[in-house]
């Protein structure tokens, strides 16, 4: 098949996706498209909303919607690690004899859904890293492997914050996009209650299987991207930290680190997504410029001066992507 | 590849565009810059009066101009990738063009090139060259007419060179500064006059005259110093003369037989040139020889009897015109060189007027009788050397130069004889001024400034000095005049000449 021809294609099936689950979440197109490009990236996302916003359905929405499996945690504080990644067990079998199993915890499916993920205690939070990275469960010396695709959509609730465990900066590093769900519009919201008040509620049906999206996570990574985009990006996640010359006076600031490699990773394969969906065979400025608050606004460490005054990393990222140059080189003023 | 030669193509026009254009407004600044010098230097070579020609600056600025173009102009490159990069984010291609054009050369093998090839020639074809590089030539390019303007005004306009007198010649003493003022200002119509009569050495003396002058007024210096100035300038100058004796093998009897020539003034070279030009001919027309004949035959009335026109007359009679075109030009020849040998030894006798004011005044001798116009009267104590010829002269050696007697005016007047044959006039001016006032108190006494000039007076001199004469013969008898003062005035009218010594 010709490449325009499964970018065509590619279109498509995601598009197929994205009306099942308009079928049951009302706007939120961005979130949407983020939570896609997380599953053809290979990552996970961070959902952050008030109560009441639609993430769990949303999440919910997008297990339905494909042909995986899901499954659902909700993090509370006395949840133990054991009850994410699961447990040995001992077992009898019809002999008598006792013997352990390993009894697999929600952590083996394909799109984990990781409610409210700051209620949990550090130590039950950080036994996701390993899945998240790794892709593996260790559990007694035994490595097991998780299922493929692998999603953890996490959500959590930036008000109710007494007694919850911020994430650690590992564990927040992790997640290739952090999504934020705001409130619906007057037109949105209208159309919510016209449709969960019905007699009958719109039921989502699978379009996409595993291996389509498997298929798709290679085909994306194949997306040209020319050199100078790619030190764009490159260079947009140097000028968050606050020690490099191209960065900005807030980000001197109030920034006490800035994004790690991952956030480059994270901003052209998300722009390589991004082209796709535009049905495009190269990543540009503005693919990269589209996604850099989702892909770095996490990975932005505040100092007390930051965090004290309440600064949001995303006005910070806004002010970097304003102020840095495409081309860093004498090419910018050719054309002066 | 073919689907490949659109963007090729795309991105050469785009860097012949680049380089067409960056070359072009590099040429404006270099420009700008090279009108900017050129103005300058223009502005201090006519404030400070420097010795140079300009088109001599001209030529350098010129030269070094299109050096530093040249270099500036061969570092101007661009690219192909990074034209279609600019194309892409002028155009709003979302850098089809680029990656296409970079993965087309380093990453051929990747899957999505054909379809992102397409995309990108699709592009390619609407790419608009000129809105990619729009000529844009920057505001400060429009200062080029004002430059040139103002660099061909000031190459036009007539600037007197800036004096620091008040400021650098503070410390100088008067006598020092008013005799470099001079001298500089000599210099200065000897320069105009040698310029025209395109004389060589004349020239250059006229400029060491003009530096030494400028030098004086500016350090000044002790009299010694001052002297050894004049004394080198001097000496250069005597070195000067023995070369153009020498080259030009100009015995002493020659060199009067030209400077009677010399005394009929300019229109005889011009004369003499003439003659030349009608015998330039290999056989002469008989009216060309008539005209010739004629024109010595004037020269022979103008400066009476000499050797040579004689001679040349009889050549041109004889027919023998290689002779008489020889002789001319050697007449030509010396007359050039005696004209530059009276330059040098005028020159020889202002430094050592010069020189010797200086001293005068250092002394102490008449320096509080010096007047504005630098006329030395005659103090009883005879140590005045100059001659009697001083008297009416700001300068020895102007006689045939100056107007005598305009004060410090010394101009470069052309002597013709003409003038000198004038008829005397009556003044218009009193003829002179003498304010003494008799009585047995204080006195004020006032000097006789200047007689009046030979060919601007009306009544001859003797019947204009008569009546002060009688009326000082008048209060001397009476004894109106203190004692003190009676030998300064008889030394005055012995000075003039007028008053035969036997009468006192």
């Amino acid at each position: 098949m010709d490449v325009q021809e499964r970018v065509a294609a590619f279109g498509q099936d995601f598009q197929r996706v994205r009306e099942e689950i308009a079928k049951v979440v009302v706007g939120h197109q961005d979130v949407v498209d983020g939570l896609l490009t997380c599953l053809l990236c290979g990552g996970h996302a961070l959902l952050e909303g008030v109560p009441g916003l639609g993430k769990t359905l949303l999440v919910k929405s997008l297990g339905a919607a494909l042909h995986l499996q899901f499954s659902r945690i909700q993090f509370t504080p006395d949840l133990m690690p054991a009850d994410i990644i699961g447990t040995r067990m001992v077992l009898q079998d019809e002999a008598g004899r006792r013997f352990f199993e390993f009894q697999r915890g929600p952590v083996f499916g394909n799109i984990v859904l990781a409610d409210e993920i700051n209620r949990a205690t550090p130590k039950t939070q950080s036994a996701l890293l390993e899945a998240m990275q790794e892709q593996t469960v260790t559990v007694a010396g035994v490595e097991h492997r998780l299922h493929r695709p692998f999603l953890v959509l996490a959500t959590q609730n930036p008000l109710e914050m007494d007694g919850t465990y911020p994430l650690p900066e590992a564990q927040l590093d992790r997640f290739f996009l952090k999504l934020q769900i705001s409130y619906p519009s007057l037109q949105d919201l209208s159309e919510i209650v016209n449709r969960t008040t019905q007699r009958q509620e719109p039921v989502v049906q699978p379009v996409l299987t595993a291996e389509r999206i498997l298929e798709a996570q290679q085909f994306v990574r194949e997306v040209p991207i020319a050199s100078h985009v790619r030190d764009y990006a490159v260079r947009l996640v140097m000028a968050t930290h606050a020690d490099t010359p191209q960065t900005t006076e807030l980000v001197q600031r109030y920034v006490r680190y800035g994004s790690s490699p991952r956030g480059v990773q994270s901003l052209v394969l998300a722009g390589k997504v991004r082209a796709l969906f535009d049905s495009r065979f190269n990543v540009s400025f503005e693919d990269i410029r589209a996604v850099a608050i989702p892909c770095l606004r996490h990975r932005l460490i505040l100092n007390f001066e930051g965090e004290a005054e309440g600064i949001d990393t995303a006005n910070l990222l806004s002010d970097v992507l304003q102020h840095l140059p495409e081309q860093a080189t004498q090419v910018a003023s050719l054309s002066a | 590849m073919e689907e490949h030669d659109g963007l090729e193509t795309v991105g050469q026009q785009l860097r012949q565009r680049y380089v067409r254009l960056n070359r072009f407004r590099l040429g404006g600044d270099v420009l700008l810059v090279a009108l900017g010098v050129s103005l300058l230097v223009t502005v201090l070579i006519r404030l400070i009066d420097w010795p140079v020609a300009l088109w001599q600056v001209y030529g350098v600025l010129l030269a070094v101009t299109l050096g530093v173009y040249g270099v500036l102009a061969w570092r101007v490159r661009l690219s192909t990738l990074a034209a279609l990069i600019a194309a892409d984010r002028v155009q709003g291609f979302q850098e089809r063009l680029s990656t296409a054009y970079e993965y087309v050369q380093c990453y051929a093998s990747n899957p999505f090139l054909p379809a992102l090839l397409r995309d990108a020639e699709k592009s390619a074809r609407r790419v608009e060259v000129r809105v990619v590089f729009p000529l844009h030539l920057p505001r400060r390019l429009w200062g080029i007419p004002f430059l040139l303007a103002a660099l061909i005004g000031f190459t036009r306009l007539e600037v007197t060179p800036l004096r620091f007198d008040d400021h650098v010649g503070n410390g100088v003493a008067e006598n020092v500064r008013r005799e470099g003022k001079r001298l500089e200002r000599w210099g200065h119509r000897l320069e105009q006059l040698a310029q025209q009569e395109q004389l060589d050495r004349s020239l250059v003396l006229a400029r060491h005259l003009q530096n030494l002058g400028r030098r004086m007024q500016r350090e000044g210096g002790e009299q010694g110093e001052v002297s050894e100035r004049i004394s080198t300038l001097s000496q250069y100058l005597q070195r000067m003369q023995q070369e153009l004796r020498g080259r030009t093998l100009m015995s002493e009897a020659g060199l009067t037989a030209t400077q009677d020539v010399l005394a009929s003034g300019k229109s005889i070279k011009q004369e003499l040139q003439d003659i030349l030009k009608l015998l330039q001919h290999e056989v002469l027309p008989g009216e060309s020889k008539q005209l010739a004949e004629q024109g010595i035959q004037r020269l022979s009335r103008q400066v009476g009897q000499n050797s040579e026109l004689e001679r040349l007359l009889q050549d041109l009679q004889a027919g023998n015109l290689q002779a008489a075109r020889q002789l001319l030009q050697d007449i030509i020849q010396q007359q050039q060189a005696a004209e530059e040998m009276e330059h040098l030894e005028r020159a020889q006798r202002a430094l050592q007027y010069s020189s010797r004011t200086i001293q005068r005044d250092e002394t102490g001798e008449t320096s509080e009788g010096q007047d504005s116009d630098g006329q030395t009267p005659t103090d009883g104590g005879g140590s005045f050397e100059f001659g009697e010829d001083m008297m009416g002269e700001d300068m020895p050696g102007m006689e045939d130069f100056t107007t005598p007697g305009l004060g410090e005016d010394y101009g470069f007047a052309r002597h013709h004889q003409e003038r000198q044959n004038q008829p005397l006039r009556e003044s218009e001016q009193p003829v002179s001024e003498v304010q003494v006032k008799s009585g047995e108190g204080a006195m004020r006494l006032g000097y006789v400034r200047r007689l009046p000039l030979r060919n601007e007076a009306r009544v001859a001199a003797e019947q204009a000095v008569a009546p002060y004469q009688r009326a000082a013969e008048e209060v001397l008898r009476q004894e109106q005049i203190p004692r003190g003062y009676r030998e300064q005035i008889k030394q005055y009218f012995l000075a003039i000449g007028i008053v035969p010594e036997t009468k006192q």
